[in-house]
């Protein structure tokens, strides 16, 4: 029988840098792969509206979300806050809502390497790498957390730097040998306002996951500073390189074309017809791939054995490895489920999934953050760090995610309904089965017991 | 068989290689092989 490690913590080694590497890192591909979808919805304006307008969700999201983070004295972000604000239901639906947002993100990386490979020849088979990635990432992760977040950095620093490398291959400052020409090839707003509606869902697309920095918090050396550091610096990143990605693709690659495609910028580079320039893009977009999918495999373990340390889900997720100290079974577990969705090749849908769980996270993380400073208001508990203008985030985070879920019924209404049916079975499932297992002395931490009162309790 | 053609016959390979060393690894951790290394 495998003993549950009693002492299942995590070591405190990382610093902003190490947030900063693993926000962006995950997300980074999204420039990368995705994103264009939003062309496809709403057209080239649409697509750049909808980048901004989803940027402003995020910014509310991060400051919410950092000072909620600064406070809940463990791993597991939005799920650990869903513990201690809504109890067990909603903790178990957000760490499931976490994992498949994570797991969807990584089999939509495999896809795209694989796909990208096949560029190379018609010989090239995309199953193989597809999995060869998820394999070789899952290993590393199983080897060790913090040997893949510093390899995070080299891969994120050198994919980001692809993009700056064909911004200015186009020469887009300069007005007669400029390469760019977004007076031709975008298509401005074919669907009008409902057009950018659709287009939010996969604005969603340059931002997702970086809200994963928060689950990290139980491993940052000082958590009041590295984490709301990272995340915005971030969140900062991820703007300037998606406007930068937009600028550059829409003004190479026609707008039919880009919004069908499978990899923008590598795309955007062949139109250059630079050699060097494709070869840089390829590798860019494929260390994107993989430096995503190396922090989602870290944040999904996470996730779950965050909930199997609860006991919301069988404790046996919750053992560490004796010699390496990560959560192995549930690393193990959660590879199959990622490779079932990177052999179905459907990348719009595995996204779709990925955004609709990122969603429905972010509409219950604004309404903790309402619940938290009525029951805590500012000075009543330590804060490492204070959101800004509250309730505004909140407010703009509700209303956004909002109105990104009632634009995913312009073409994926199946999705919402599946996605829909598929978390109500699974609440029905841990309030009629598995809540008979919960140990309440294990579900929060004795540390809560310091906690001033709440107002109003 | 052309390179590329090879090249697939390598991932899979690889692929089945990484699956090897994980059911190495948990025979290992189940028969207890890492308990002295704490």
């Amino acid at each position: 029988m495998v003993e549950k490690n009693n002492e299942s913590h995590l070591p405190k080694v990382l610093g902003p840098v190490h947030v900063w590497a693993l926000g962006v890192g995950i997300v980074l591909v999204g420039q990368f792969m995705g994103w264009n979808f939003t062309i496809a919805k709403g057209g080239s304006l649409g697509s750049i509206i909808a980048c901004w307008t989803i940027g402003i969700l995020y910014v509310c999201l991060i400051m919410i979300n950092t000072e909620m983070g600064s406070v809940i004295p463990e791993a597991g972000g939005q799920y650990a806050m869903a513990k201690y604000l809504l109890g067990p239901v909603a903790a178990f639906n957000v760490g499931l809502m976490l994992v498949f947002e994570y797991v969807m993100l990584e089999a939509a990386d495999a896809l795209v390497v694989g796909e990208i490979l096949k560029t190379l020849s018609p010989e090239v088979q995309a199953l193989p790498y597809i999995i060869l990635s998820l394999l070789l990432l899952t290993y590393l992760n199983y080897r060790g957390v913090h040997a893949t977040l510093n390899l995070n950095i080299i891969l994120t620093g050198i994919a980001f730097l692809t993009i700056i490398i064909l911004l200015f291959t186009t020469k887009f400052y300069s007005p007669t040998e400029s390469m760019l020409n977004l007076n031709v090839l975008t298509n401005g707003l074919p669907y009008g306002a409902m057009g950018i509606l659709g287009a939010l869902q996969f604005g969603c697309w340059f931002y997702l996951g970086i809200e994963g920095t928060v689950l990290v918090a139980e491993e940052c050396k000082s958590t009041g500073r590295a984490l709301p550091l990272g995340a915005i610096t971030g969140l900062i990143t991820l703007i300037i390189g998606a406007t930068i990605t937009w600028f550059i693709t829409s003004g190479l690659v026609g707008a039919s074309i880009l919004a069908k495609s499978t990899y923008p910028l590598f795309d955007a580079a062949i139109a250059t017809n630079k050699p060097i320039i494709i070869n840089i893009l390829f590798m860019g977009t494929m260390l994107a791939c993989l430096a995503s999918a190396n922090g989602c495999i870290a944040d999904a373990s996470r996730a779950w054995y965050s909930m199997a340390r609860d006991t919301l889900i069988p404790e046996s997720f919750a053992v560490l490895h004796p010699k390496y100290k990560t959560p192995y079974i549930a690393i193990l577990f959660l590879l199959p489920i990622s490779l079932a969705f990177g052999f179905t090749g459907l990348l719009d849908q595995v996204i779709t999934f990925s955004i609709f769980s990122a969603l429905l996270v972010y509409i219950l993380t604004a309404y903790m953050m309402i619940k938290f400073r009525k029951m805590y208001p500012i000075g009543s508990i330590k804060r490492g760090y204070q959101a800004q203008w509250h309730p505004i985030p909140s407010i703009i985070v509700l209303i956004l995610s909002g109105a990104t879920l009632f634009g995913m019924y312009f073409g994926y209404w199946i999705n919402l309904v599946a996605g829909f049916t598929f978390y109500l079975l699974a609440s029905l499932w841990f309030i009629y089965y598995r809540s008979k297992f919960l140990d309440y002395d294990t579900f929060v931490l004795k540390e809560i017991s310091n906690w001033p009162r709440p107002e109003g309790y | 068989m052309s390179f590329w053609g090879v090249m697939n016959y390598v991932a899979w390979g690889l692929c089945a290689f990484i699956v090897v060393l994980f059911i190495v690894d948990i025979i290992r951790v189940r028969k207890g092989n890492y308990k002295n290394e704490n």
